[in-house]
């Protein structure tokens, strides 16, 4: 049977409670971990430990502390390689944006770079820079910088045309061009990019800190892999995921704000 | 109109102009992590021009088939039946998206602990981490079928699989090849970082080995091949999309 | 337009800066001038191994006081991150295996060796490495080894190197075995799975394996490269040129401090958990290696023979007597 694209399961009066997603989604979470921590305490999933095993792990490293350090060594390398990709990305997509030539000189090259895993620079930067934190926050920067860049462009692009030679023929000046016509118009791409960005930081800091290592939540997977802690591995991967979570709700309930009033013809790339 | 090969031009100059600094500014260079470009040119096509393309090329490009092809049948096939079913959708919801932006990579030292250092384990981490945007992206394009199109088949009292395989699928497949595409850009970093952590063969591994060893020239040369590889991918993945979408692109026009 | 949209995005911005500026990172490098005085604040690089100990004698005995220096300890995973430390001044010095050593400079990175630390044994009793194999498996012997799975630590590595030599040594061509690279605390379960039928596995995961009921079937160290140096001290060739009187000093106490570790395996004993994670039992229990700060250039024309014939490195121009450092030389 199809459904209908319009279904929405918040509760119509008619329909009964357990039908509404805010009781439907925790259920499905609970019978999950339910079903994990039968299958674990029966032996039935080998190494796997039990979903209260991991609990505990959880409550551990953050009682005692240890969970601090690595938690700050990633937050702050990714906060700064996003920063520092924001920046970059913006003042040079801007004029590539900009300008057609420029466009269509670059647009191939940006395509190409895009394409390429920041992880295969890995055995590079670490040669030269050694395994600590700077290393992160370049590859990190590396690979988040093309999605700020091809996002500016896309919101430079986008300038309507009329409105940049009305602002020509009544000489508006440069700098308030760009504030009153190419930053609004921009800006919801721009925070698309940054959506993008924040996410790919996330992503790539924490891959570095565990194939390098260097340190940060991802060193403390490996770490807890090779000691034997496993449910404090565990405890440390769902931490991951719940970062990943967060960045992605925040960044992406930002950007929504971002584009509420923007007409919905816009080109989203994905 | 500007004519055909002329389309090409303009687009090439820059990376043409980036290779030649790169050749000049490299050529005499001394520093050992910046060998000249003609030095890592020559091991590239000693390397990779093709002797060691079946062992190492070979075995990475396994991984990416074998672990985007599972993603692909196993996502879409999901993604269909959690589409239609819209309440199942909606409920398992917070758990698919927890698990899409659980980081893979983070999931590589378990899997080396469960399944071990060879291939099972590099697929099974590709599919770990490749299955989620197609997944995600097929139930969207499902469940955003047009009513029409709905109304029409039920009152035609078309048969569920014509329905799927002739109306839905198609029906949802640029979402579902926006998903590919993601999938595809997870699936080389998956590859990549899986054999930086444990393995005996393939492109990461022969990089890591260089790195190891201070082969500098054959490191660059490899990873020359990397990039290669995964730009050329996403052009074939490109073109399939094309001709496959071609009906989709016309319709509406 | 409203203003909601530049808000949110000035907000994030705003966010991301308060996370930064609430931490910090990077670590404390060494202070280094070149030009002008020499360093006397060194921030020295050791894996934490039983072998390292010798740096922290020094400490605590106050020869690095004696000859004037600040020594600072910093522990390092692997010779592929000393090295970019070295070279990038992070650190002035590090412990490093002679075989990574050795492959670096045939390769052109300007390191040099200022001092030995100590050496293979040449006594299986005193070896705490070993090849284990499985009780019951058709493998007795180094011999039986053609054709089979051996596990190391690093590929290219010293253990392979050694592991290697005992083969050829057996008459088992190297070529019909398969070396892969596994992590010490995964060796003894992908043993037992039979992932690899032998292991070259260390201390302490030497112990868990005997425990496991492992065979000891060789100890490539002692059998392969016994008495040939086992860790060296590197510094880069910038720094020994601009502070050569320093890395004498330096030298110097690692000399007097081997002295004394030979002599007080207990005072040994005692810095061992100032650096490592080992159990107090595993600790009054572990062996204690032979220091021995010589070097010379033989030790280094006998590594590099053995790595171009196996393959590691090609040797033919490289030239030992450059890898030495000594403070009347450049």
């Amino acid at each position: 049977m199809a459904s209908s694209p319009t279904t929405v399961l918040a509760r119509p009066v008619s329909a009964p409670l357990w039908k509404s997603a805010r009781v439907a989604q925790p259920a499905v979470i609970i019978a999950l971990l339910l079903l994990w921590q039968l299958a674990a305490s029966i032996g039935g999933l080998g190494a796997v430990p039990t979903p209260i095993d991991v609990a505990g792990a959880l409550i551990t490293i953050v009682a005692e502390g240890t969970i601090w350090e690595p938690l700050t060594t990633t937050l702050s390398s990714w906060a700064t390689s996003l920063m520092l990709a924001i920046v970059v990305g913006v003042v040079v997509g801007f004029p590539l944006g900009a300008s057609r030539l420029a466009y269509r000189l670059t647009v191939f090259t940006l395509d190409f770079m895009r394409t390429i895993p920041a992880l295969v620079l890995v055995p590079l930067v670490v040669l030269i820079y050694g395994s600590g934190v700077e290393s992160t926050i370049l590859l990190s920067f590396v690979a988040a910088v093309w999605a700020v860049i091809m996002q500016t462009i896309y919101g430079a692009r986008d300038v309507d045309p009329v409105a940049r030679d009305t602002f020509k023929s009544f000489q508006v000046g440069r700098g308030d061009t760009v504030k009153l016509l190419f930053l609004p118009t921009a800006l919801p791409y721009i925070a698309t990019g940054i959506r993008l960005s924040a996410a790919i930081c996330l992503l790539v800091t924490i891959s570095a800190q565990i194939v390098i290592p260097a340190g940060g939540l991802g060193e403390q997977i490996l770490i807890t892999q090779l000691g034997g802690a496993i449910a404090e591995m565990y405890a440390y991967i769902i931490l991951c995921g719940i970062l990943g979570v967060c960045v992605n709700a925040s960044f992406g309930w930002l950007e929504a704000k971002a584009l509420a009033w923007h007409p919905s013809h816009r080109k989203v790339a994905p | 109109m500007i004519s055909r090969p002329t389309r090409f031009v303009v687009p090439a100059l820059l990376p043409i102009l980036l290779v030649a600094i790169w050749w000049f500014a490299s050529t005499g260079s001394t520093s050992i992590f910046f060998p000249p470009l003609s030095e890592i040119l020559e091991r590239f096509s000693e390397l990779w021009l093709f002797t060691l393309v079946p062992e190492h090329v070979v075995p990475s490009l396994q991984s990416i088939f074998l672990g985007l092809g599972i993603s692909i049948v196993l996502g879409i096939s999901l993604g269909v039946l959690l589409g239609l079913n819209g309440y199942v959708a909606t409920a398992l919801n917070p758990v698919l998206q927890f698990l899409r932006y659980l980081p893979a990579v983070a999931l590589l030292p378990l899997a080396i602990q469960l399944i071990g250092i060879g291939q099972d384990m590099r697929v099974t981490i590709i599919v770990l981490g490749a299955l989620w945007p197609i997944l995600l992206n097929t139930i969207d394009g499902v469940r955003s079928i047009p009513p029409s199109l709905v109304d029409v088949a039920r009152s035609n009292r078309v048969r569920t699989v014509d329905w799927v395989f002739r109306i839905v699928i198609p029906s949802a497949s640029p979402q579902i090849f926006a998903g590919v595409r993601a999938s595809l850009a997870v699936s080389v970093i998956l590859m990549f970082a899986s054999e930086l952590l444990g393995a005996s063969r393939g492109i990461g591994y022969f990089i890591l080995e260089a790195q190891r060893q201070f082969s500098l020239p054959e490191m660059w040369s490899g990873m020359i091949v990397l990039g290669i590889i995964g730009y050329a991918l996403n052009v074939a993945l490109m073109v399939i999309e094309h001709y496959a979408l071609a009906w989709h692109r016309k319709s509406r026009a | 337009m409203k203003l909601g949209s530049t808000t949110a995005v000035l907000a994030a911005a705003t966010t991301a800066v308060l996370v930064l500026a609430g931490c910090s990172g990077g670590n404390g490098a060494g202070g280094s001038a070149y030009g002008g005085g020499e360093v006397t604040d060194l921030s020295v690089g050791i894996t934490p191994i039983a072998n390292a100990a010798n740096l922290y004698i020094a400490i605590q005995q106050g020869y690095f006081a004696e000859e004037g220096l600040n020594v600072t300890p910093e522990v390092i995973q692997t010779a592929s991150t000393a090295i970019p430390s070295l070279l990038n001044d992070e650190l002035q010095l590090a412990l490093m295996t002679s075989v990574p050593v050795v492959t670096a400079a045939s390769k052109g990175l300007p390191i040099r060796v200022v001092s030995g630390n100590d050496r293979y044994p040449v006594d299986g009793a005193t070896d705490t490495t070993a090849l284990v194999v499985t009780p019951g498996s058709n493998t007795k012997s180094v011999a039986d080894l053609a054709g089979k799975t051996i596990a190391v630590v690093g590929l290219k590595s010293a253990p392979e190197l050694a592991l290697r030599v005992v083969l050829e040594t057996a008459d088992v061509d190297p070529s019909t075995v398969k070396i892969v690279e596994i992590s010490y605390p995964d060796m003894v379960s992908a043993l037992q799975s039979n992932r690899v039928d032998g292991a070259f596995v260390v201390d302490p995961f030497l112990s868990q394996a005997r425990a496991a009921g492992l065979e000891v079937i060789s100890q490539p160290f002692t059998d392969g490269l016994g008495g040939m140096n086992a860790l060296l001290w590197v510094a880069n060739n910038a720094f020994l040129q601009s502070n050569p009187t320093t890395a004498g000093k330096f030298a110097t106490a690692i000399e007097k401090a081997e002295e004394y570790a030979n002599q007080n395996p207990e005072a040994v004993r005692a810095v061992l958990p100032q650096f490592t994670s080992l159990s107090a039992e595993t600790i009054a229990n572990s062996v204690i290696p032979q220091y021995d700060a010589s070097i010379d250039t033989e030790d280094i024309q006998a590594y590099v023979d053995l790595m171009t014939r196996e393959q590691f490195i090609e040797g033919n121009d490289y030239d030992p007597a450059t890898l030495i450092w000594s403070e009347n030389g450049e």
